[in-house]
């Protein structure tokens, strides 16, 4: 029961929260379309006054992206010289929002601006640190993971199926052991606003502890909103196949992926939001 | 050696047999001038190959062998310095880690009922200077053999394997594949023996004959090879197959006890599928492909006039032997559960299975023109996955993602079209260019030709290049003569830019514009003294879009397309205007020039004008400005960046699960 009740407590803090969900989905967003920049405008160098777009458009854009490939190589290189520091800024900007966003679930405040920018820069030092641990444990998943494939790999010895399958296995394993650090630093952030401790590392064992203690309902709560991350992908799939690549198709494919991209942050914050709920209910 | 005497008896059983004479064709489809008898030993514990070769050479040359030059390929793997490796730019790899090099030695050699050669032998290097390699032999003979003679040595031989390396060797569980692995004489010409180092990047040279095999290795292996097996006898632990081949120019051979045996029966043909279990899903794909591959080079070019055909799929523990031809016997490949759209399996058995006809019953030098079989053959590959799979899903055809051979073959020559050319020795091209060059540049040049000169007459230049050099060995020039003679006209203007140069070939549309024009202003003369005429509309803008078009109806349009060669290759080349009401006006340019400008007055505006709308010049490098329209075309670009967004955005969603 508590595992439903902190799954529709989430639910409802999420959907009371718009404004904040919408910055989540803005900052990402606004990170995906400067990334873009550089190849709108060589796309546009290359096809844009051409009429050899229309095969991009019907299906068979292999020749034109073997085009861009070759005639653009150094502003591919270049462009790709981004991508780190954009990826560090933005893990780091994700850092920072979740401790606004974990200080209003936790303390069961709705959003001002005001309000979670203020705790947003009071917790992020802490969350940061938080981060640094967990990618230890990221580390030691892959060690993990390394580890068993290659006692899988000399189980399957020469046999390609065997092989095929046990390296399926190897990756299920794999995702499960990084959910599960994802999901015991997700308590440790709810239980740093909660405790107002700035002792991380206690504060990373307790959530380990707090984790081990209660699997069933910590992993449960996690994966049935992952199971309706994985319908809202369905849906979207399903749906977005059928829209024509051509004219205003293009338009509505484009509003249907910024709809699913909104939707999906808000699932990050329903995971959020629902954990905060669950601790809150143990707790009390 | 007990095996080894197992060996011996079971030879004497199969010793009287006919060498030359015919047992598969009643006719001898080749000169038959290297005819190798081998018994063989496989030594699966050392794994090694034994025994003897008697090779009958007849001379088919206009001068005197005062020696024979022999490969010994084999020894390209005895050690990092040898030319092929060293070549290659690596320390040896697992054949170091593993030390499990890879040699052939000749034990003894003599004339049959004569003198003992051994002492007349001696490694020579006619590439290069390189002491260390040893794979060329020389042979000094006591008394040369003239132009017509006969001669047959008797080799005694030992070829150790190696761990499987470029296509050779041996792998876990008893897998087995011989394919470079016995002394096998050079090709004498007219102007002296042609035998050459195994380079990195070099395939292989030989002269046609019969092969009689019989090979001793244990029962439980399954065998594929070049040829028909004739026999099969048992013995212990041991089995004898005796297996013949004629007119062909090579003897490769697999064993392994994993194989599984798919066979089936095409145009009177036997197609044997060795394969291993977890490739059961694309046994049926690969048999239709070989029958779909022997029909289409039939009715091209020739017969396939062999009873049999072999096609391996090696384990994923020897996946390197995969995807090599040999006469009547190739390897492919393919993963457990390859998906439908991929066609990696296809264009492998396509590609290998072509080599049959070029590269085998065409028995050109791959040394030093190897464009004459791996372009050639490239060529008939992207016709055949063309017709086979479709123009655009011959590669690729996965939901969202769909690719053809054309755009493949594309791929890599557009990164690099004035990197090298064409015609040069094998061994002498730097990196990667030996692919770029030998296999993708010449196939694109051979689709230019066919859209060049039309499909029909294509199919005769190539008819008659295969009919009047099957087993023989052509050069390009003998190619280039047969495209003048049955077009009867001179086309080295072609193959000098395209085959021997190392120019690009681009053609685009510069620019296009239209309007009404110019309105009348100034003064002009008329009856009635001269007129001052006002300016109404703007000047034509010949940079690009010219919107600005009257509101007024006007009856004609004035339209201007700038076309531009930026390459250096000159060929003829048609260019399209597509008006806005749907007409079009076709020109053909000879691209002489650096440009040309057509300039039209018509009753609409112009739409776009293209530069070889139907993309016969596959070699240009840049089919993205072979058109231009009057107006800017977004959709395809926010298409792509829309979707680029959305890529982003997932990816970053995962970023941030980190943080
Ligand atoms: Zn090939």
């Amino acid at each position: 029961m508590k595992v439903i009740n902190a799954f529709r407590t989430g639910l409802s803090g999420v959907l009371g929260q718009k404004a904040m969900w919408f910055i989540f989905y803005a900052v990402q967003f606004a990170f995906a379309w400067i990334l873009v920049q550089p190849i709108e405008k060589n796309l546009t160098e290359l096809i844009g006054w051409s009429m050899a777009g229309d095969e991009i458009l019907a299906g068979n854009g292999a020749n034109i992206l073997f085009e861009f490939m070759a005639h653009k190589q150094a502003a591919i290189i270049a462009w790709s010289s981004l991508f780190v520091p954009a990826a560090i800024l933005f893990i780091l900007v994700t850092i920072f929002l979740k401790a606004g966003a974990v200080s209003l679930f936790v303390k069961r405040e709705s959003f001002t601006a005001a309000e979670f920018f203020k705790s947003a820069g009071l917790y992020f030092w802490r969350f940061f640190r938080l981060f640094l641990f967990s990618l230890a444990f990221f580390a030691v998943s892959i060690l993990i993971y390394m580890l068993l494939n290659s006692l899988l790999k000399s189980l399957a010895g020469d046999s390609e199926r065997l092989r095929v399958m046990l390296t399926i296995v190897g990756f299920a394993i794999l995702g499960f052991l990084f959910l599960l650090v994802r999901m015991v630093f997700d308590y440790a952030k709810i239980m740093a606003v909660a405790s107002g401790s700035g002792k991380m590392v206690r504060t990373s064992l307790a959530a380990w502890r707090f984790v081990l203690r209660h699997p069933g309902k910590t992993l449960g709560l996690f994966y049935l909103v992952g199971i309706a991350g994985l319908l809202l992908w369905a849906v979207y799939y399903g749906i977005g196949g059928l829209i024509p690549a051509a004219g205003f198709g293009i338009t509505i494919m484009f509003i249907w992926q910024q709809l699913f991209a909104f939707s999906r942050t808000g699932i990050v914050l329903w995971q959020l939001a629902s954990q905060s709920a669950l601790y809150g209910e143990m707790h009390r | 050696m007990k095996r080894t005497i197992v060996a011996t008896v079971a030879g004497i059983a199969l010793l009287f047999r006919p060498l030359i004479g015919q047992i598969i064709f009643e006719q001898p489809l080749s000169p038959r001038n290297a005819n190798y008898r081998m018994e063989i030993l496989l030594d699966t514990e050392k794994k090694q190959i034994r025994g003897n070769e008697i090779l009958t050479w007849r001379n088919i040359s206009t001068v005197a062998a005062r020696e024979l030059q022999f490969h010994l390929y084999m020894n390209a793997f005895k050690n990092n310095q040898s030319t092929h490796i060293s070549e290659s730019g690596g320390s040896g790899g697992k054949l170091r880690t593993k030390k499990a090099w890879g040699w052939t030695d000749i034990d003894a050699v003599r004339i049959v009922d004569g003198p003992d050669l051994t002492p007349a032998l001696s490694f020579i290097r006619p590439d290069d200077d390189n002491e260390q390699d040893q794979t060329v032999v020389s042979i000094r003979l006591p008394r040369a053999v003239p132009p017509g003679g006969e001669i047959s040595v008797s080799i005694d031989f030992t070829t150790q394997l190696p761990i499987v390396f470029r296509r050779n060797g041996y792998a876990a569980d008893n897998f087995f594949f011989a394919a470079q692995w016995f002394p096998k004489i050079g090709v004498l010409e007219n102007d002296g023996w042609n035998c050459h180092q195994f380079h990195s990047s070099t395939e292989f040279f030989a002269d046609y004959g019969v092969y009689d095999v019989t090979l001793t290795l244990p029962r439980e292996m399954v065998v594929g090879s070049t040829g028909v097996p004739l026999e099969t006898i048992e013995h212990d632990s041991l089995k004898t197959l005796h297996i013949r081949a004629e007119d062909v120019h090579d003897f490769a051979w697999t064993a392994w006890p994993g194989y599984l045996v798919a066979e089936t029966e095409h145009n009177g043909v036997t197609i044997i599928h060795l394969y291993e279990k977890d490739h059961a899903s694309t046994v049926e794909r690969t048999l239709n492909a070989m029958k779909m591959t022997m029909d289409y080079m039939e009715n091209w070019v020739g017969e396939y006039p062999y009873p049999r055909v072999t096609v391996v799929h090696p384990p994923t523990q020897a996946m390197e032997v995969g995807g090599m031809e040999y006469p009547m016997f190739i390897t492919g490949g393919s993963f457990w559960h390859m998906p439908e759209g991929i066609k990696a399996p296809e264009m492998v058995t396509v590609h290998e299975f072509g080599h049959n006809w070029f590269y085998h019953m065409i028995g050109n030098n791959e040394f030093e023109e190897a464009w004459l079989d791996e372009g050639i053959n490239s060529y008939a590959e992207m016709r055949m996955m063309t017709e086979f799979y479709g123009e655009h899903t011959s590669m690729f055809d996965i939901p969202g993602f769909q690719m053809g051979e054309i755009a493949m073959q594309r791929q890599n020559y557009i990164k690099v079209p004035r990197w090298d050319r064409t015609l040069r020795p094998a061994w002498t091209y730097i990196g990667g260019n030996y692919a770029t060059f030998s296999y993708g540049k010449p196939a694109l040049m051979l689709v230019t030709l066919e859209n060049y000169l039309t499909r029909p007459v294509m199919d005769r230049v190539m008819r008659t290049f295969f009919q009047r050099w099957k087993f023989r060995h052509p050069s390009s020039e003998d190619f280039i003569a047969v495209v003048n003679e049955v077009t009867g006209e001179d086309y080295n203007w072609f193959f000098d830019q395209l085959l021997k140069g190392s120019g690009d070939l681009d053609y685009r549309v510069a620019s296009v514009w239209t309007g009404k024009g110019v309105t009348p202003a100034g003064l002009f003369d008329s009856d009635s003294g001269k007129v001052l005429l006002p300016v109404k509309t703007s000047e034509p803008d010949s940079s690009g879009a010219g919107t600005e078009a009257s509101e007024e109806a006007a009856e004609m349009f004035k339209s201007t397309v700038r076309i531009n060669r930026a390459g250096e290759v000159i060929i003829p080349v048609d260019v399209l205007l597509v008006f806005e009401n749907g007409d079009s006006l076709t020109y053909t340019w000879d691209g002489a020039e650096r440009w040309q400008r057509y300039r039209v007055e018509y009753p609409s505006k112009l739409a776009w004008a293209s530069v070889d709308p139907e993309r016969k010049l596959v070699l240009d490098k840049n089919f993205s400005n072979n058109s231009m329209a009057v107006t800017q075309r977004k959709a395809p670009v926010n298409y792509i960046t829309a979707r680029f967004i959305m890529f982003f955005e997932t990816a970053l969603q995962i970023l941030g699960f980190m943080g």
